[in-house]
């Protein structure tokens, strides 16, 4: 098991490295519902929106909830977010504006046009937990080493804060773990080869 | 976080296309709007650079002005390009179903005209250029890059325009930040360069605090008490080991919303005991997203040698709460205080010592 706490979430399969836990579901709107039942050890989380979010925002919230549960001593406070890679939001741009070219000035949707900032999906998370530390998105090119420089700038640039929720987020999938500054994250391309190398992820 | 010296500041915007025209607009309050002619922007002017004609993307020629006037760059210096939507005019275009990487293909390029090796995209919403800045200062503190060239570029374009104005976020006459009659903010474009070293002898200014948060409460609209604004404000003065009184100016991010200005002058008050010289920039050159906070930051130096801060242009009677700030102008300290605000709530706080 990976010392790390990490967790992926697909539209259908979700797991989590440091308690094992893992789920089966026929959509995200299912594995909210059990996230949220009564008796789950989940933290409770803001996820009013939810069903009218993005699949990105959606990914993202739940692998934030799944990932605190995962965190041995998870606290939200001194707790920054950083989104890495993935597919950015280049699907959301063109789901936008392909809304705003068929129906106009007018209708267009205005819903569709916040999530076409990359760092949007990871505010929702930070929404959904509470977390006020500094949140941001980052493109480098695909290397784990770079990422894990940027976390290190991270800290040395606000020492309040102990500990980075980093995420990757597709459309299909989102892969996010906690970095401290004692973690290595394993060289790969991406997150999820980083952590979850044999999840199906179609 | 140690001192970082910038040594190197450039600027193009609708308020001019060097440091020097921009202060002239500046001073004068002039608030140079006009209708763009190369998208339909449904009769809302905008704060428009002046570019030669370009081919490709507006994003590239916006850039090609700073590029090429950048001093000779060290050969490890790493490029931290803040931008909101990149090259989104080539998305404009696009005839095929195929998602376009707007801010990757901004980035590809900037990497091509620097010939820089290192390239970061750091994406805040409208806090994309101070969270940039914050980043390269962070490298350099933890020693993993001796140099670091931030640039916050974003251009005016129908996507965008379209967006805010959906949100209901655009005036409709000029803004007036900090205004009991702003209607809301107009969109602009610009793009700054600051070099930022390890070291310096006579650096322009020096990056002191930096820091950052997320109201986490609504994705577009700030949290109007301004709390984790006030934070962010308190965490940097204590970064930057000052009190709040021994601020010379605040650079606002005032937009001219209601929400975002009723945020921000909230945190302020909560913070500053007496009030002191502030000012946005937005009033001059619109709202100019990701470049903004490099924008505010490349003009301090300038500002500082006037020794006062430019009369609030678009102002006809200030909020209550921002009158004493406004009828300020005088510069008494070197230490400004830059704010930036973004969707998703985040706030970001810069503290500058700036040469005198």
């Amino acid at each position: 098991m990976n010392s790390i706490p990490a967790v992926i979430v697909t539209h259908t399969t979700a797991r989590a490295s440091q308690t094992g836990w893992s789920a089966q579901y026929a959509n995200l709107s299912e594995l909210k519902q059990q996230l949220a039942a009564q008796d789950s050890p989940f933290p409770k989380a803001d996820l009013e929106d939810f069903r009218r979010a993005a699949d990105t925002v959606r990914l993202a919230q739940l692998a934030a909830i799944i990932l605190a549960y995962d965190t041995q001593d998870w606290n939200a406070q001194n707790t920054s977010l950083v989104g890495w890679n993935g597919t950015g939001c280049r699907h959301a741009n063109l789901k936008y504006w392909q809304d705003y070219v068929a129906n106009g000035k007018d209708t267009a949707r205005a819903s569709l046009f916040v999530p076409t900032l990359p760092s949007i999906p990871i505010c929702e998370a930070a929404i959904a937990l509470d977390i006020h530390g500094s949140t941001q998105f980052l493109q480098t090119p695909s290397d784990t080493r770079l990422l894990q420089r940027h976390l290190r700038a991270c800290l040395a640039q606000d020492p309040t804060v102990n500990r980075l929720l980093v995420f990757e987020v597709t459309p299909d999938w989102c892969v996010a773990f906690n970095w401290t500054p004692t973690t290595e994250i394993p060289s790969a391309t991406d997150l999820k080869h980083a952590f979850f190398p044999t999840t199906n992820t179609r | 976080m140690p001192r970082i010296p910038i040594i190197f500041a450039d600027a193009i915007s609708a308020a001019g296309s060097t440091i020097p025209q921009a202060l002239e607009t500046l001073f004068q309050a002039r608030q140079p709007f006009e209708m763009p002619t190369h998208f339909d922007a449904h009769d809302t002017p905008h704060g428009l650079c002046e570019l030669p004609p370009y081919e490709h993307s507006r994003s590239f020629a916006l850039l090609d002005v700073i590029v090429g006037r950048l001093p000779k760059l060290p050969e490890d210096t790493h490029l931290f390009l803040a931008s909101t939507v990149g090259a989104i005019d080539l998305l404009e275009r696009q005839t095929d179903d195929e998602p376009l990487d707007c801010l990757q293909i901004l980035l590809n390029y900037a990497q091509e005209r620097t010939g820089l090796r290192q390239a970061t995209l750091v994406a805040a919403a409208c806090a994309s250029g101070q969270n940039a800045i914050a980043l390269a200062c962070g490298e350099i503190a933890a020693g993993d890059c001796r140099n670091a060239l931030v640039i916050g570029i974003d251009i005016t374009s129908e996507f965008v325009t379209a967006g805010f104005t959906s949100l209901g976020a655009v005036s409709r006459s000029l803004p007036r930040p900090y205004s009991v009659e702003r209607d809301g903010l107009l969109l602009g474009e610009g793009c700054g360069a600051l070099l930022l070293a390890e070291q310096a002898q006579n650096p322009l200014a020096t990056v002191i605090g930096t820091t950052s948060s997320c109201d986490a409460s609504h994705i577009t609209a700030p949290d109007l008490a301004g709390t984790h604004l006030a934070k962010t404000i308190r965490d940097c003065l204590a970064q930057a080991n000052l009190e709040a009184d021994q601020l010379g100016a605040i650079l606002g991010h005032g937009t001219g919303t209601f929400y975002n200005d009723q945020a921000e002058l909230a945190a302020l008050n909560a913070v500053v005991p007496t009030a002191l010289p502030l000012f946005s920039l937005k009033a001059n050159t619109g709202h100019t997203m990701g470049a903004s906070g490099v924008l505010q930051i490349a003009y301090a130096p300038q500002l500082m040698k006037h020794g006062k801060l430019p009369p609030s242009a678009g102002v006809i009677t200030p909020e209550d709460s921002a009158r004493e700030f406004l009828e300020k102008r005088e510069i008494k300290s070197p230490f400004f205080l830059s704010l930036n605000i973004g969707f998703g709530g985040l706030n970001s706080a810069i503290i500058l010592e700036v040469a005198q």
